[in-house]
């Protein structure tokens, strides 16, 4: 699925990484030191980093500043000892896109470092993102045309449809809230005003229940979260 | 008291403050006499030549155009008595030509006119000694004619600086003796004053040790009321401290006993896991291993999170609603993982202060809690409420609840309700740390028809 560099100075957890993110398809590679994943990384084109904060040398954080100074898009996860808030101010400062304290739960990690690919690949780079689901009935979207497909067939999607399909894939498996659906909403055609207004929780509702008829049958639900919002999640076990 | 690098002692200060302002004060004080002593010793001098000069004039009489001087030797001998101060004269007529005297006394520098009777005093030369004269002319003659005498008397200086040296001593000797006693008084004042300070330095500086024995309150007898104040405040401080680090290390002690339980019973899966030839069985030791070793991360990091709360905190303004909104959705895919119906309901915004890592740990135990206790096909409803009499978090559940006798104990540190895996007794700890911290009152209540309902107020004065 993706090529993954992972820095990290304990061969337990180093170990313990490799291996399940290798299981579920990654492509993987290993280091034990900051120097050593600086000449990899000079090397080697990667869709993501898993770095732990604290190396022997150079440290986790120094090598984040080395890293965004030449790879400013590149996914960052960074893993911690340390859960105090100065640190996570620290590390997201300092160009990290999330953090995990240890220890932490693989299916968490996999399902933040699954975001932080999702997220990557979809606005940055103007690729193409497709969703796991039933056989021939794949939901794919590319931001650049913007297009939507199942399977083989092109999604017809109002402008609105779009931005909330959208929103809803870049964050399959988490809870997308009203405002941020709002923030992204340009007005229709014949409607004044500037993003969101006028909407009220069932004209959202409205575009919700439109949405859940185009994806039936694809294994794909929008579920509804009382007062918190709304998330895409798959049906199939 | 010494203070190497930190200012004067204080010894040395109130020495320099006492002594430094006497020294000057005497100093001046003693100037001050001698100048006043100066002066007298002057005006007595000036009197006798002023008297000398007007009675050697009643003995010069004139008669006619000419004079008559009437200088008897008795007169003569107690004006030269004493030939070391003897008093030198003159009298001259038109002034300045010699008539009689025993010295020639220079004329007044200036020139301005003599007023007839009228006695002057004035410093001058004479025989290269320092005099002090008076001068006295007198008009004779007839009015066609009119005649000038001139009479002078002359004292030596040195009678003045005598009789200054004699006043000096009267006053500045007693003056020196009296500030030498004022000084030792002082410095032995100063000594005794810092007495009760050096008792208590020696009291606490022979505390070395770490020990709770170091922590004992200092005993102080006949020590001044300031000395008294600051033992207080230092005792006070002792006491806090000392039950501060008897509740860290009871809190450690329990957190280390219920440390082995997980350990222990990893070590021992572990060891089983090892002999296990089966492949099934093997897998069900594994599974066991990594519960328990869930089990002690999770304890882990909630003693890390009231260790955190521990700590001083800073509160800022922050929305509570859209806090625990977020929170929520956090835990939203765990939610629906256990079958529980995870929900928000209240206002949209709620300010309070806060400290927003503090208050996410709370949020994710009274959810973690609500989650594991509810079990599945429950409802778990966060709300957050603003009133005129503040503002209420709560996490309430649908779940069993806690019966009557168990509420009051919910907040207690390792207490647990159920013997439910994976819990460790420490989640409404922390949220009661937390609401402490944040001045909010943390509450446990039932929820109707069942379940448990954890509130945190905020009032509204906050």
């Amino acid at each position: 699925m993706a090529h993954l560099l992972i820095i990290e100075d304990d061969e337990l957890l180093r170990d313990g990484l490799s291996a399940q993110l290798s299981q579920v398809g990654h492509s993987v590679v290993v280091c034990a030191s900051g120097e050593d994943a600086q000449s990899r990384l000079q090397n080697e084109r990667f869709d993501g980093v898993v770095l732990d904060l604290g190396l022997p040398r150079i440290s986790g954080m120094e090598l984040l500043h080395w890293l965004r100074q030449r790879l400013a898009a590149l996914p960052v996860l960074i893993l911690t000892a340390r859960d105090s808030m100065e640190d996570r101010v620290q590390g997201l400062n300092a160009g990290a896109d999330d953090y995990l304290t240890k220890p932490f739960d693989m299916s968490e990690l996999q399902a933040r470092l699954g975001a932080l690919l999702r997220r990557s690949r979809l606005p940055a780079f103007g690729g193409s993102l497709a969703l796991p689901s039933q056989a021939g009935r794949q939901l794919r979207v590319d931001a650049e045309l913007p297009q939507a497909w199942l399977g083989d067939e092109p999604l017809e999607l109002t402008q609105r449809e779009w931005a909330l399909l959208s929103l809803l894939v870049t964050n399959a498996g988490r809870v997308v809230s009203r405002e941020d659906v709002l923030e992204t909403w340009q007005p229709e055609p014949g409607e004044g005003g500037g993003p969101g207004t006028g909407l009220t929780s069932n004209a959202l509702e409205v575009y919700i229940h439109r949405l859940r008829r185009k994806l039936a049958d694809t294994g794909l639900n929008i579920r509804n979260i009382r007062g918190l919002g709304y998330m895409l999640e798959s049906t199939t076990p | 008291m010494r203070q190497a690098g930190h200012g004067l002692s204080l010894r040395r200060q109130l020495l320099l403050w006492l002594l430094l302002p006497q020294l000057v004060l005497f100093l001046v004080g003693g100037a001050l006499a001698y100048r006043i002593a100066l002066n007298y010793a002057e005006k007595a001098i000036d009197q006798s030549l002023t008297q000398t000069v007007r009675a050697l004039a009643r003995q010069v009489k004139p008669v006619g155009s000419g004079l008559l001087i009437d200088f008897p030797r008795a007169a003569q001998d107690i004006i030269e008595q004493d030939p070391k101060d003897r008093v030198s004269y003159m009298v001259s007529a038109p002034p300045g030509r010699f008539l009689l005297g025993n010295v020639q006394l220079p004329q007044p520098a200036a020139n301005q006119p003599q007023p007839t009777s009228e006695v002057r005093l004035y410093n001058a030369q004479v025989q290269g000694k320092p005099m002090r004269l008076a001068l006295l002319e007198l008009d004779y003659g007839e009015p066609q004619s009119p005649q000038r005498m001139r009479v002078q008397v002359a004292q030596s200086r040195v009678v003045q600086e005598r009789l200054t040296a004699e006043l000096i001593a009267d006053v500045l000797v007693p003056l020196l003796l009296l500030m030498a006693l004022l000084s030792l008084l002082v410095y032995a004042g100063i000594a005794r004053g810092l007495r009760p300070l050096q008792r208590l330095q020696a009291q606490l500086g022979t505390r070395r040790d770490a020990t709770l024995s170091a922590l004992a309150p200092i005993e102080l007898t006949q020590a001044p009321q300031e000395v008294h104040a600051l033992a207080n405040a230092v005792n006070q401080l002792l006491a806090a401290v000392q039950r501060s680090l008897g509740q860290e290390k009871r809190f450690l002690n329990d957190a280390a006993h219920q440390l082995r339980t997980p350990l222990a019973g990893l070590i021992s899966q572990t060891e089983l896991a090892l002999t296990e030839s089966d492949a099934q069985a093997l897998r069900e030791r594994l599974t066991k291993v990594l519960a328990g070793a869930q089990r002690s991360a999770h304890l882990v990091h909630q003693l890390l999170a009231l260790a955190r709360n521990e700590t001083e905190v800073k509160l800022e303004p922050l929305d509570l609603a859209a806090l625990a909104r977020e929170v929520a959705r956090d835990w939203t895919p765990r939610a629906i993982q256990s079958g529980v119906d995870l929900g928000y309901d209240g206002v949209d915004h709620a300010n309070v202060l806060g400290q927003a890592t503090l208050l996410r740990e709370a949020l994710n135990n009274l959810i973690d809690n609500a989650l594991s206790y509810a079990g599945s096909g429950c409802e778990v409803t966060l709300r957050v409420q603003a009133s005129d009499g503040g503002v209420t978090l709560e996490v309430a559940d649908t779940g069993p609840g806690l019966s009557v006798q168990d509420l009051p104990h919910a907040f207690e540190r390792f207490w647990r309700a159920s013997d439910q895996p994976g819990g460790c007794g420490l989640g409404l700890a922390i949220v009661a740390e937390v609401a402490h911290r944040h001045r909010a009152s943390a509450q446990v209540l039932p929820n109707a028809p069942h379940g448990l309902r954890v509130l945190m107020r905020w009032s509204a004065a906050d």
